[in-house]
């Protein structure tokens, strides 16, 4: 067992660099969620804490040990690839045991170490079948016992379950969150979805173009997000961003003002907020409707009924609480914290 | 619809094509000369006439029946006991036997279509008959004192076949030779470009080395050389090389005098010739193939703490066998029909099967069916090697389309 610690890690291709000074602290079995769109750099930075990419500059650590120039291997990690990366040509039983024979340990201690990971995943009857005679859940079972087995300090899953029908992705990540329990191993788990990041994680790294843009507990994100980007990339729908002089908002001073759809509600008379009708979607627990502001901008909010008003006609809303209301810098993005 | 017609249509003449060819060459090599010279492949199966001359017997067989001189005898069978024996004489294998119904006959070999059978006619001052299962009686007044004579007879010949090529090809010892040099030059020819080539392909998709793409290039770039330029320089390549080593022994105490001369053209010179004429093409499609695994499993198996050379024998190899062998069966192929390589770099008196072939045509120019016959044992291994190991080569050639399996 061990934590991670990530200093001032860069990473370039050629002339560009795509990390740019990385600092990251990850406690000893703590479950940490990378997200970010795509091409943020967090799937290199998982491939550099695995070893498969050189670091340009900084440093890696597992535990103590800086790990810069150690082989993947020998590292103490084990990852979970989004497509499986099972070797085809081998049982489900040699794929999970391929890593201890690699490492020449007994016989009767693979056995014992397959089987065991095989009962907690459940996969003890597939141990004789070939991979291409599984489902996509099962594999994807199999690729984590195949990390299990190798009992890493750190495991590493690069967008384990992009590749699942939806009913699966819920079920295999409840999996996932009860293996940590489990085990109570580090966990670094990288992933575009922000539903997998709240709901996995102990601690989330937000990332965009190579920069860390917040690190923090999923709550914290959502409360108190430290950017406009994070703000708008936790939580979905996504929050609604007003320019100063297109709300109601006395404290705004030329910021903007973000409020979070579930956080609006409709008011009478004269509100924070006002929009005309454009659309109304209707998800049963509640209904989204989709409003444009006097300056056209599109906002959403939450409402526990349809509205009975027409499209085209204005609504008004109000925040639930001040606490709810964001400010952030226009120039630079950073929260203004009131 | 019509596609489909037309799409079928086509397959079809293409099928055609091979195998019309191929199964004219296999009867015809399972025919006798006569038929095989006198009449089409596409009628060996139905009852053709042939004209034959056959010689009777002469006086030696005259008998005394009554008032008449007498000579009885069947065609047929006559003809066939000296076949045999000329044949047992020569150990050559048995022949194939004339049978069938007399449908014409004449005095001479000129003239077969004067008489039907059962007819009589005149010969020599003789009653001729000759009855369609090819007895005949030859009756005199006076007493016969001549030899036998030759009449021309239309047989109606029905289908025969037999392996009485095959026998005489595999007999006289050359072509057996030959099948063995072949297989001698043709499997180390396919084994070492294939071995090289994966190793080299895996190295230019998952290696980095200074250099890689440059190397690939010059690789690629081989592809256009032709053959034929490299002929001479290789050849003299050799021929230094063999001299040199001659010297060398020489001077060591190894041998001495002619012994010395060494042979530049050998069956390793060959592999080697092969090889290299190969490697482009066999570097190209496995390169193409095995840069094309999926990036994961290398990197699942460095995470497993595999090297390499052991990814390369435990992952790349196993999966790359369809590609390996579809290719495998491509270089055979053109090693075991290569004439012109071999005509120019192999052994002079270790024959390859094509050259055999070749020489042959020089030596039973009127014997298509022993041609035939030889020609058909240098087809069938090939054949073999296609057919056995075909779910690879389709399966390689359709990699890449279809992901996943």
């Amino acid at each position: 067992m061990a934590g991670v610690t990530i200093e001032n890690l860069r990473k370039s291709y050629g002339d560009i660099e795509v990390m740019h000074g990385v600092d990251l602290n990850i406690e000893d079995g703590e479950f940490v969620v990378f997200v970010g769109p795509s091409g943020c750099g967090k799937s290199t930075l998982l491939r550099m804490i695995a070893g498969l990419e050189e670091v340009t500059s900084g440093t890696v650590a597992i535990g103590d040990q800086v790990v810069n120039d150690v082989a993947p291997s020998k590292r103490g990690v084990a990852m979970v690839f989004q497509t499986y990366a099972l070797y085809p040509h081998m049982t489900v039983f040699k794929n999970m045991a391929f890593g201890l024979m690699q490492a020449k340990t007994p016989e009767d201690e693979i056995n014992r170490r397959v089987t065991q990971a095989a009962e907690i995943l459940q996969i003890t009857d597939y141990l004789d079948r070939s991979p291409r005679n599984l489902s996509g859940g099962q594999r994807q079972r199999v690729a984590i016992g195949r990390a299990i087995v190798r009992d890493p300090e750190v495991f590493l899953f690069d967008e384990p379950l992009s590749n699942l029908d939806a009913a699966l992705r819920v079920q295999t990540r409840l999996e996932i969150k009860r293996l940590h329990e489990r085990l109570q191993s580090t966990m670094i788990y990288v992933t575009h979805d922000q539903v997998e990041a709240m709901t996995l994680a102990d601690k989330i790294v937000v990332l965009r173009d190579g920069y860390i843009e917040q690190v923090g507990s999923p709550i914290e994100l959502y409360t108190r997000p430290a950017n406009q980007f994070v703000a708008g990339f936790i939580g979905s729908p996504q929050m609604n961003f007003f320019d100063a002089d297109d709300c109601n908002n006395a404290n705004a001073s030329g910021n903007i003002t973000g409020v979070r759809p579930e956080h609006l509600t409709q008011v009478k008379s004269k509100g924070l907020i006002s929009g005309k009708l454009e659309l109304v979607e209707q998800m049963g627990e509640f209904a989204l409707v989709h409003l444009s502001t006097p300056k056209g901008a599109m906002f959403s909010a939450k409402m526990p009924l349809p509205p009975t008003e027409k499209l085209g006609e204005t609504l008004e809303f109000n925040a639930n609480s001040d606490d709810l209301i964001h400010l952030f810098d226009p120039q630079s993005g950073l929260r203004i914290s009131e | 619809m019509a596609r489909r017609i037309i799409a079928s249509l086509l397959l079809l003449a293409l099928v055609l094509v091979w195998v019309v060819p191929f199964g004219g060459l296999l009867i015809t090599s399972a025919r006798s000369t006569k038929h095989a010279n006198e009449t089409g492949f596409w009628t060996a199966f139905q009852t053709n006439e042939i004209g034959y001359s056959f010689k009777t017997k002469g006086k030696e067989a005259v008998e005394r029946i009554g008032d008449d001189w007498v000579i009885k005898g069947n065609i047929f069978d006559e003809r066939n006991a000296a076949d045999q024996d000329l044949a047992a004489q020569n150990n050559e294998p048995k022949t194939f036997d004339i049978h069938g119904s007399v449908a014409r006959f004449g005095s001479g070999a000129a003239n077969p279509d004067v008489a039907a059978p059962g007819e009589t006619i005149d010969i020599r001052d003789g009653q001729f008959t000759l009855h369609e299962n090819g007895d005949y009686t030859w009756v005199f007044e006076t007493e016969y004192t001549k030899s036998g004579k030759t009449i021309g007879v239309r047989v109606a010949h029905p289908p025969q076949f037999g392996l009485r090529n095959y026998k005489r090809a595999f007999a006289d010892g050359r072509i057996p030779n030959a099948l063995i040099n072949s297989f001698i030059v043709t499997i180390p020819a396919t084994i070492i470009p294939v071995m090289i080539a994966a190793f080299a392909a895996y190295a230019f998709s998952w290696l980095q080395f200074p250099g890689r793409d440059l190397l690939l290039g010059i690789v690629i770039a081989l592809l256009v050389v032709p053959l034929q330029l490299a002929f001479i320089p290789v050849l003299s390549i050799y021929a230094n090389l063999a001299d040199w080593a001659g010297d060398l022994s020489a001077s060591l105490g190894w041998c001495s005098g002619q012994e010395c001369d060494y042979p530049a053209k050998t069956f390793s010179g060959l592999w080697i010739a092969h090889t290299a004429f190969g490697l482009p093409l066999a570097i190209f499609l496995l390169r193409n193939y095995i840069a094309g695994l999926p990036r994961e499993l290398m990197e699942s198996a460095r995470l497993d703490g595999a090297s390499h050379l052991q990814i390369f024998t435990k992952l790349v190899l196993p999966l790359s066998l369809p590609a390996l062998a579809s290719y495998g069966i491509f270089q055979f192929l053109w090693v075991w029909n290569d004439l012109l390589v071999a005509l120019i770099l192999g052994p002079t008196s270790d024959l390859v099967l094509p050259i055999e072939i070749q020489k042959q045509i020089g030596t039973f120019k009127s014997e298509l069916e022993r041609l035939n016959a030889s020609a058909f044992i240098s087809m069938i291994v090939p054949l073999i090697v296609f057919l056995s190991m075909q779910k690879y080569f389709v399966r390689g050639l359709l990699a890449g389309s279809v992901k996943g399996g």
